[in-house]
């Protein structure tokens, strides 16, 4: 996906977004039945279903329905919760630091343990650290998130009760979610470093380097880290969604009130505007971190450059 | 010029063989060890895949116990080397159920619906991405553009909300599945396509007045299902997770059909207090999946390491 015009990248990611945005409003329009029906409770009477029918558009032709939608997201109007009556909008962000902490400490606890593995694995090729390496991690990624998430709290909450089950606020509270979700991470994280490192490990300018009197640490951090950092990068912006689905989950997990547990409570409640708010974000975020993460190419490698 | 090196060169002129160094040019040592880890990985994965079949096959000869059947006298009972009765090797649910009775059964609909789901989501990935790859232009712009879009959302929250729009049951998940996952076999068939459109045999073919049917049939096509076969272990391993996490999430095979994601979600209210019933199917899943892990890297490494960055 390198190279090309910056225009091209841009107008690629705009058209993308556009299609995130479609498949989130065909996402109820085409369900099988009125979806309607399914948004209120099965004795509600007629007159009811008549009225939020009318209040979400839905009586109007699939066209102007669409119009409709995309007019209002473009003035940020997400639509209005079907069970709390607020803004979709306001409820996303008001939930949206949680998850972005739980996100991040998880990426970040990722990246901590993960890239020392793989660069390791890397230089010590073939010897029996780094096959266990290579063994763990790829155990680590058949590792469910949430049963990694119920292991921890089985050890750490309730056997030895070092360690609170739920809630945010404190640090302490923060540790088990964000393990259980690194650890969607860890092992494809490794992988890839190790890999990336071996194919410029070879590289004319390590040897460069070498031979100009810098010291092995100098030259693997300053050339071969930045060199095989494209790939690493590059698998970190994909996993945008495994994260975010991560999250998801190991929000439910330890009830961390992140935008995961309003969706699934969303999804619990058939509160749809809110579940398509949640989905649209996802899609929304994911898109832009990949444009993020291509335009981030002409930092690392000066040989990339987008005109 | 040297063997080593003619040899190299003739690698080097094969556009399938010489995109990527293959691990075995490092030392010897390490190159005997990375295969025989590799070839380990595909006779224990491969050997615990047909266990787990099996185990499904004869899950009801296997069993210990009838997995529905609920003795309420036996609520919560621990595994007898736990200190519980008895009867239960691996414990009994809040209903007095046999876990591990449940946890073989559970084998059942884990790979009904991870291989379901994959041929159906490797069949239309498969068409779209040969299409893509072998006609490209504007078919290729649109396809993509498709499995771009689709790549942006997380697998679970939309297989949740699909799954929560059409209602939990064993064929919704299998239709959520191919819905989410065929992106993945597309955009791996489209890059096979597109490197196989440019070798010689095919283009001999063409000479010859092949069709384009018959090119993409005879020679397309069976080129592209080996890597896709390895790209198909790593999602069976994936589905099988995340059908476990919407049975998790309540969203799974309806109770009380025995399926690890309705018993890890059973389980989970009795964490303080029981936990075998949220370990044990916990780790059927995750051997399941590591199975399929171990097999898929196996048979990369083995065949194919340019797949490496790929999958």
């Amino acid at each position: 996906m390198k190279g090309g015009s910056l225009l091209w990248r841009l107008l690629h990611a705009a058209i993308v977004l556009c299609g995130v945005l479609t498949v989130v409003f065909l996402l109820l329009r085409l369900t099988p039945g009125d979806p309607v029906l399914l948004m209120v409770s099965p004795d509600a009477p007629q007159s009811a279903v008549v009225a939020l029918r009318h209040a979400l558009g839905f009586d109007q032709p699939l066209p102007v329905q669409f119009a409709d939608y995309f007019a209002h997201l473009l003035r940020g109007d997400l639509g209005t919760s079907l069970r709390q009556h607020r803004p979709v909008s306001t409820l996303i962000l008001s939930r949206l630091p949680a998850t972005f902490e739980l996100a991040g400490s998880g990426m970040l606890l990722a990246v901590i343990v993960a890239v020392p593995l793989g660069v390791f694995g890397a230089i010590r090729r073939g010897s029996m650290m780094d096959v266990l390496t290579r063994t763990l991690a790829l155990l680590a990624q058949s590792l469910p998130t949430f049963w990694m998430g119920i292991l921890l709290i089985i050890v750490f909450a309730v056997h030895w009760r070092v360690l609170p089950t739920s809630g945010r606020g404190t640090v302490a509270q923060l540790v088990l979610p964000s393990v259980t979700l690194s650890f969607t991470m860890i092992g494809l994280l490794a992988q890839v470093t190790r890999t990336a490192l071996l194919e410029v490990l070879d590289a004319d300018y390590m040897r460069t380097g070498r031979a100009k009197g810098l010291s092995n640490a100098i030259v693997l951090l300053r050339h071969g880290l930045r060199n095989a950092l494209i790939p690493v990068i590059t698998l970190v912006g994909l996993q945008i969604g495994t994260l975010l689905g991560g999250a998801i989950i190991t929000e439910s997990v330890f009830s961390w009130p992140g935008i995961g547990l309003l969706a699934i409570n969303a999804i619990d409640q058939r509160d749809y505007p809110l579940v398509q708010g949640v989905v649209a974000l996802a899609g929304v975020v994911f898109v832009v971190i990949n444009f993020l993460v291509d335009m981030s190419y002409t930092y690392l490698d000066p040989r990339v450059r987008y005109t | 010029m040297t063997r080593r090196t003619l040899s190299q060169h003739a690698m080097s002129r094969s556009p399938v063989l010489s995109a990527r160094k293959p691990e075995g040019t490092g030392p010897r040592a390490a190159a005997i060890l990375t295969r025989l880890v590799s070839s380990r990985g595909v006779t224990w994965g491969g050997c615990t895949i047909m266990l787990i079949a099996l185990m499904a096959l004869l899950a009801p000869w296997v069993a210990p116990r009838d997995p529905y059947a609920s003795t309420l006298l036996a609520r919560l009972s621990p595994p007898p080397w736990a200190g519980g009765p008895a009867g239960y090797l691996l414990g009994s649910d809040e209903l007095g159920r046999d876990v591990l009775s449940r946890v073989i059964f559970g084998t059942r609909i884990s790979l009904l619906v991870g291989l379901f789901s994959v041929i159906g989501a490797g069949i239309v990935g498969l068409t779209l991405g040969v299409v893509a790859g072998f006609y490209g232009g504007v078919a290729d712009r649109i396809i993509m553009l498709f499995t771009d879009t689709m790549m942006a959302f997380p697998l679970v929250l939309l297989a949740l909300a699909i799954v929560a729009l059409l209602g939990p049951s064993l064929r919704n998940l299998v239709i959520v599945f191919i819905i989410t996952s065929w992106v993945l076999y597309a955009r791996m068939s489209r890059g096979a396509t597109l490197e196989l459109r440019e070798r010689e045999f095919v283009a001999a073919s063409r000479a010859l007045g092949a069709s384009d049917l018959r090119l993409l049939v005879r020679h397309v096509v069976p080129n592209v299902l080996g890597p896709l076969l390895i790209v198909a272990s790593f999602g069976i391993a994936q589905i099988i997770t995340t059908e476990a996490a919407l049975g998790f999430l309540g969203l799974g095979v309806p109770p009380p059909v025995p399926s690890w994601g309705n018993m890890l979600a059973d389980g989970r209210e009795y964490v303080d207090t029981a936990w075998w019933i949220s370990v044990f199917p916990g780790l059927a899943l995750m051997i399941t999946a590591a199975a399929f892990n171990f097999f898929g890297n196996g048979v990369r490494d083995l065949t194919d390491p340019r797949l490496r960055n790929v999958v």
